[in-house]
């Protein structure tokens, strides 16, 4: 046997272990990912009610009728909305508590559990918890107000349509800094030591190290939550639903609800494919934009 | 070798479970099961309906009743999801209307109108009820429970302000206004889940515009719409109610099914609640000393000048259907019974004061029965928006009477956006 075919076979091996290894992976994806996208473009050319079986082809009749829903465009509104303060106020807040935490002070240990402990509450009880916080009459917000002073402040937060969306808002970043602050804390870490004792010889502490080292080296990590911030609002769902149900009068509607509205509550499961396929193209659009636009900067 | 073996364990651990599965499936065969899903989660209900459980699989020793207690507002989606995935249970809850209606024209719901000529089955219930689940002439389902909307006030505070019961809007206004200066919030809501609040818009709009105005509406009668001048006047009231003060802060976000609005009641922030017979129970469970010493209720005020028979109520019926799938269908005809005779219907009066449309009950306390006197010299019976109609019209309906409360919409807005639906849904 010569070596070019030694090295085939070789090759053949390593193909056939990897396809062995990601098989099982693949397979799963396939079932719940693609075949159920799929399955929602199919799904949202029918009149059905999602109940039986009785189903009847109409075409991009759903997609006409979607297009001019003032409703759709509202909740696309609130996602956007979504997306900007996630990423406006999650990512620096997790990177400076990812900050604080590698510095030298004393107790990070304890402040990084304390910091964490948003992550590992389930959605449900988060929410639930915050609207406790948030209830009106026997809340603890209103509470602290008026002990404070400021009573006329007090308001309804979740019932009122002027207040229910920075409601929810604030306990969604509340909620997933943490993630970010691990992340970026990751991100630190893979900053070599080597590169700030070079920088100070020079003269570059403080502030003027943090711009010139930490924040280019980081922009992988940056770049990697924004994309992961920016799909996850996107698609958002959980806290809005248990909170305010998209409710008072759609204030908290985002996409995601108005979906499961459609589908769910008003048996049109037609018309929430077509919503679900919404979705997805907005989704996709967006994510493969600002891959595209910031592909350069990636190294 | 090795390798062979090892594909061999993995293969022996995937399939170990599907082969168990299988051997268990083949010895329970010889006992059939049946799924029960209801809605009775407060103890008082959940242990009748359990008792009467047992009782079934006591007299029918070959049949196995898994019984699920549900959550009010989930129980809807999951019922949905558990209908489109061909897995439905085979017993389950409803309230009548056009959401089980949605599911009768599906082809899900067994029809058990020949069962129920069997041996004058049909004869033990009030008809009127047994009526609010029959579809195209067909019995879908039997009623367990009969529910009606009352005031209900805490009498504590009504003897303290020298307050009597209001008999007219004009006197129930004045309440409402001696309770608010005596630092109280007249009427608790939570109105997060929608329905709560749609209570006092039907039957503020079956007082004024009375029982054909929104029958007719929805017969698309010629003449008669949704932009009926009553439902504008309903609305308007209720952002009068607003305007003074008389809900809590924040009603859109008070979640009545967690407890919110009873706790307003309990804790006596609150003086009246306009809420479902179905509230009774809750507080005989919940808060017991209220429910001996405190609780009181009287029905919906007339509206002075209006054309609404003044002993209408609004209310519903709790229903249990079959599904059209059911593999064990003489079980579950048979559970049904179990599940609304008049055994039944004496333990959900005595445990709970909740009244069933079955002949025969007992009543025992003054609650049960001056209940009962209300919902039976009712002329009608206006069963709940949302559950009478089509899903995604009740649905609108919900919506823009929230937003009536809300203040972010006008009365001839919401008039409008129903009648622009249902002209929508109903072609004409």
């Amino acid at each position: 046997m010569n070596t070019s075919s030694m090295k085939r076979v070789n090759k053949l091996n390593i193909a056939g272990t990897v396809f062995l290894f990601i098989f099982p992976a693949a397979l799963v994806y396939c079932l719940f990912n693609v075949f159920g996208v799929a399955m929602t473009f199919y799904y949202s050319t029918l009149k059905w009610t999602g109940i039986g079986t009785s189903m009847q082809y109409i075409g991009l009749l759903n997609f006409l009728k979607l297009v001019k829903d003032p409703m759709l465009w509202h909740s696309l509104k609130n996602n956007l909305i979504l997306v900007i303060v996630s990423i406006s106020v999650q990512l620096p807040l997790g990177l400076m508590l990812a900050l604080l935490l590698t510095s030298k002070i004393k107790g990070t240990k304890f402040l990084r559990t304390i910091y964490f402990m948003p992550m590992l509450l389930s959605t449900v009880a988060t929410g639930i918890l915050w609207s406790l916080f948030y209830d009106p009459n026997f809340g603890l917000l209103n509470f602290f107000l008026e002990h404070i002073g400021l009573a006329s402040l007090k308001s309804g937060w979740l019932g009122s349509e002027k207040t229910a969306m920075t409601a929810v808002l604030i306990t969604i970043c509340w909620q997933y800094t943490p993630m970010y602050m691990i992340l970026m804390k990751a991100g630190l870490t893979n900053i070599p030591e080597e590169l700030y004792e070079s920088a100070r010889i020079d003269g570059a502490t403080g502030n003027k190290a943090f711009w010139h080292i930490t924040l280019p080296l980081l922009s992988d990590t940056i770049k990697i939550s924004a994309v992961l911030s920016l799909v996850g609002s996107l698609k958002y769902f959980d806290l809005t639903y248990v909170m305010t149900g998209g409710g008072p009068n759609g204030a908290t509607e985002l996409m995601a609800t108005y979906m499961y509205k459609k589908g769910f509550v008003e048996f049109n499961m037609g018309y929430g494919s077509a919503i679900a396929a919404f979705m997805f193209l907005v989704a996709l659009t967006i994510t493969s934009t600002v891959q595209y636009i910031t592909r350069r900067r990636s190294f | 070798m090795k390798k062979l073996l090892g594909v061999a364990l993995i293969a022996a651990c995937i399939l170990a479970p599907v082969m168990g599965g299988g051997k268990t499936e083949s010895k329970s065969a010889e006992k059939q099961k049946i799924s029960l899903w209801h809605i009775s989660v407060d103890k008082a209900m959940g242990s009748v309906v359990a008792e009467c459980v047992d009782r079934f699989m006591k007299d029918n020793p070959g049949v196995e009743v898994e019984n699920v207690a549900n959550e009010n507002d989930p129980y809807k989606t999951k019922l949905k999801v558990a209908m489109g995935s061909g897995n439905p249970p085979d017993v389950f809850h409803s309230w009548g209307g056009g959401w089980l209606e949605a599911f009768v024209k599906e082809g899900m719901v067994g029809d058990i109108t020949a069962d129920l000529d069997k041996d004058g089955w049909r004869n033990i219930y009030f008809p009127a009820y047994l009526d609010m689940i029959k579809f195209n002439g067909k019995n879908y389902g039997v009623p367990s429970l009969m529910s009606s909307v009352l005031v209900f006030y805490n009498k504590d505070i009504y003897n303290k302000l020298g307050l009597k019961i209001p008999t007219t809007w004009s006197e129930f206004i004045n309440n409402v206004q001696t309770i608010k200066k005596a630092g109280y919030i007249p009427i608790a809501l939570g109105n997060k889940s929608k329905w709560p609040g749609a209570l006092t818009f039907i039957y503020l709009s079956l007082r004024i515009g009375g029982y054909e105005v929104f029958q007719n509406a929805y017969q698309r009668v010629p003449g008669y719409t949704f932009e009926d001048p009553s439902f504008i006047k309903a609305g308007k009231i209720i952002q009068e109610l607003v305007d003074m003060g008389a809900y809590p802060e924040g009603v859109n976000g008070i979640n009545y099914d967690t407890g919110g609005s009873r706790m307003l009641i309990y804790t006596e922030k609150a003086s009246m609640i306009i809420q479902t017979s179905g509230f009774v129970a809750s507080v005989k469970t919940e808060a017991p000393d209220f429910y001996q010493k405190k609780l009181g209720f009287f029905p919906f005020p007339m509206v002075e000048g209006s054309k609404g028979d003044p002993t209408d109520i609004v209310g519903g019926v709790n229903a249990y259907s079959i599904s059209s799938k059911t593999k064990n269908r003489d079980a579950a005809v048979k559970l049904l019974r179990y599940i609304s005779d008049k055994t039944y219907g004496q333990m959900m009066a005595d445990r709970a004061d909740r009244l069933a449309p079955v002949h025969g009950v007992q009543l025992t306390t003054p609650i049960q029965k001056e209940m009962f006197k209300i919902a039976s010299t009712a002329k009608h019976v206006q069963i709940y928006y949302d559950q009478f109609l089509p899903p995604e019209l009740g649905e609108l309906h919900k919506d823009t009477t929230q937003a009536l409360f809300g203040k972010s919409m006008t009365p001839e807005e919401a008039a409008k956006k129903m009648e622009a639906k249902a002209k929508e849904i109903f072609g004409k």
